[in-house]
């Protein structure tokens, strides 16, 4: 009988290096596999630090700015891009300032926004794609999908762009990460712009319902809501601010994590846990 | 006994050694061989054969770690007899965890010279599996080499259900794309 590819797949994992598979085999309970990811808790520091990733964007420019002048042939139409290239927003706040976003009703609480959301799911932010007259758009790839169908790779909109964004809401830029409800976007790209397209999604509630992902100690998911809309919502879920390691972790991380984000002095009244979210969640939307 | 003295009496001949494998090691490899077939008649033959492969093959093999060497030798033994039998075993937890394995597949089409790449194969893995964070290791190789469910994984090291699935799935995402740029097609 011919193998499938799963199968065949499944035929190379049997042959993992045997000291890995010894390893899995002795570690067979909790406490051992505790002690085991604390002997390995080397987790490397999510992001550079920020003076090295301005030294790293400077030298990018550099080489752009270089490679366009002696290399026009290289942007011509023919060239697709490379994929392992990283493009960052033009700038994080608007240009021209800030704008206020007019939240619907239905946003209010977490019940009425699962009402008519398509998608909650992680999701990591990519490459920067294009802006319209008042949203961006990035290319975004599905870490976890917690309620709904969604692609692996879709393109992600944001309320504001380049010239005027939102008080307290940055645009994204590459690697972050959050959890977000998604609306299928179905309305017309503008004139220039290739998006959306059929696999854009919009963020339901704008900024007010998006939750930054804090990856804590052995692989713990915390999620931070700035606007404390669940805790408006009827949904009982454990708030996990009054646990102090985990609180003083998060804010510590997110402190450090995005200088844009961080002069906003976000209050960040509520955290979460990915199991406690993942299992509350899909009961509120219309699959659930 | 230890594994090194189990592993002396096997090139010394001496069929003591069976037994100590069966009485250390049955849990392990029945385990994983009741995971593929299901049928208990199935799974008490192939595990016979097991012992009867390590048999045959130590000497002239000494393999650093037992308990691996005869996890790779249930998991073959029981996945021949799997191919071998009628697809009315199609439900096999090996199946689930099959289909679960579908998300890491690369796009590209099935190609004939993937034998040709298995040492590059094996090499990417297990590079990919050492890169994992130690929690999600140890649950990626139980789960889908041990054979284990998410269910007994959960019980095993007092996690909840929704956290190891939600693991897994990353952990297959990561995978694929580690498959894809490492250009591994199957």
């Amino acid at each position: 009988m011919k193998s499938t590819r799963q199968e065949k797949l499944a035929d190379h994992l049997t042959e993992l290096d045997e000291d890995l598979l010894h390893n899995a085999y002795e570690i067979d309970d909790a406490q051992k596999l505790a002690d085991y990811a604390k002997s390995k808790n080397t987790r490397p520091q999510r992001k550079a630090p920020l003076f090295r990733r301005i030294a790293v964007l400077a030298a990018c420019l550099v080489l752009t700015v270089t490679a366009a002048v002696t290399l026009p042939f290289a942007f011509s139409e023919e060239q697709t891009p490379d994929t392992d290239e990283i493009v960052l927003p033009p700038v994080r706040v608007g240009t021209e300032g800030y704008s206020q976003a007019s939240l619907s009703a239905r946003s209010s609480t977490i019940e009425s926004l699962c009402e008519y959301i398509d998608v909650i799911a992680v999701v990591r932010v990519g490459n920067w794609l294009d802006e319209d007259t008042h949203h961006t758009y990035y290319n975004a790839e599905v870490l976890d999908l917690i309620a709904g169908t969604l692609p692996d790779q879709f393109v992600l909109l944001q309320d504001g762009n380049s010239k005027c964004t939102m008080k307290g809401y940055p645009l994204f830029t590459y690697g972050d990460e959050f959890l977000l409800f998604l609306v299928k976007a179905d309305y017309a790209p503008e004139e220039g712009c290739a998006y959306p397209n059929k696999n854009s999604y919009w963020i339901a509630g704008s900024y007010s319902t998006v939750m930054e992902v804090v990856e804590g100690e052995n692989g713990n998911y915390y999620f931070v809501d700035r606007y404390h809309l669940l805790d408006r919502s009827a949904i009982e879920l454990i708030n996990l601010k009054t646990e102090n390691t985990v609180n003083t972790m998060v804010h510590q991380t997110l402190a450090s994590r995005d200088a844009e984000v961080s002069q906003f002095k976000a209050p960040y009244t509520a955290i979460y846990s990915l199991e406690e979210l993942a299992t509350k969640l899909p009961t509120l939307t219309k699959g659930g | 006994m230890d594994d090194l003295k189990i592993i002396d009496l096997l090139w010394e001949r001496s069929e003591t050694a069976l037994d100590e494998i069966s009485l250390k090691y049955s849990r392990l490899y029945r385990g994983i061989i009741r995971e593929i077939l299901i049928d208990d008649r199935d799974t008490d033959e192939a595990a016979n054969d097991v012992l009867l492969a390590v048999w045959n093959s130590i000497p002239p093999n000494r393999p650093d770690s037992l308990s691996a060497y005869v996890c790779k030798l249930a998991r073959r033994i029981g996945i021949d007899r799997f191919r071998h039998n009628t697809r009315q075993k199609r439900n096999s937890g090996y199946t689930v965890a099959l289909s679960e394995l579908e998300e890491c597949l690369p796009a590209e089409a099935l190609t004939d010279d993937a034998e040709e790449k298995s040492e590059l194969i094996r090499t990417v893995l297990s590079d990919f599996v050492r890169s994992l964070d130690p929690e999600t290791q140890i649950l990626f190789i139980r789960r889908y080499i041990y054979l284990e469910t998410v269910t007994d994984l959960a019980k095993r090291f007092e996690m909840k259900e929704n956290r190891i699935s939600a693991k897994l799935y990353r952990t297959r995402k990561k995978l694929k794309r580690m498959l894809e740029k490492e250009g591994i097609t199957l």
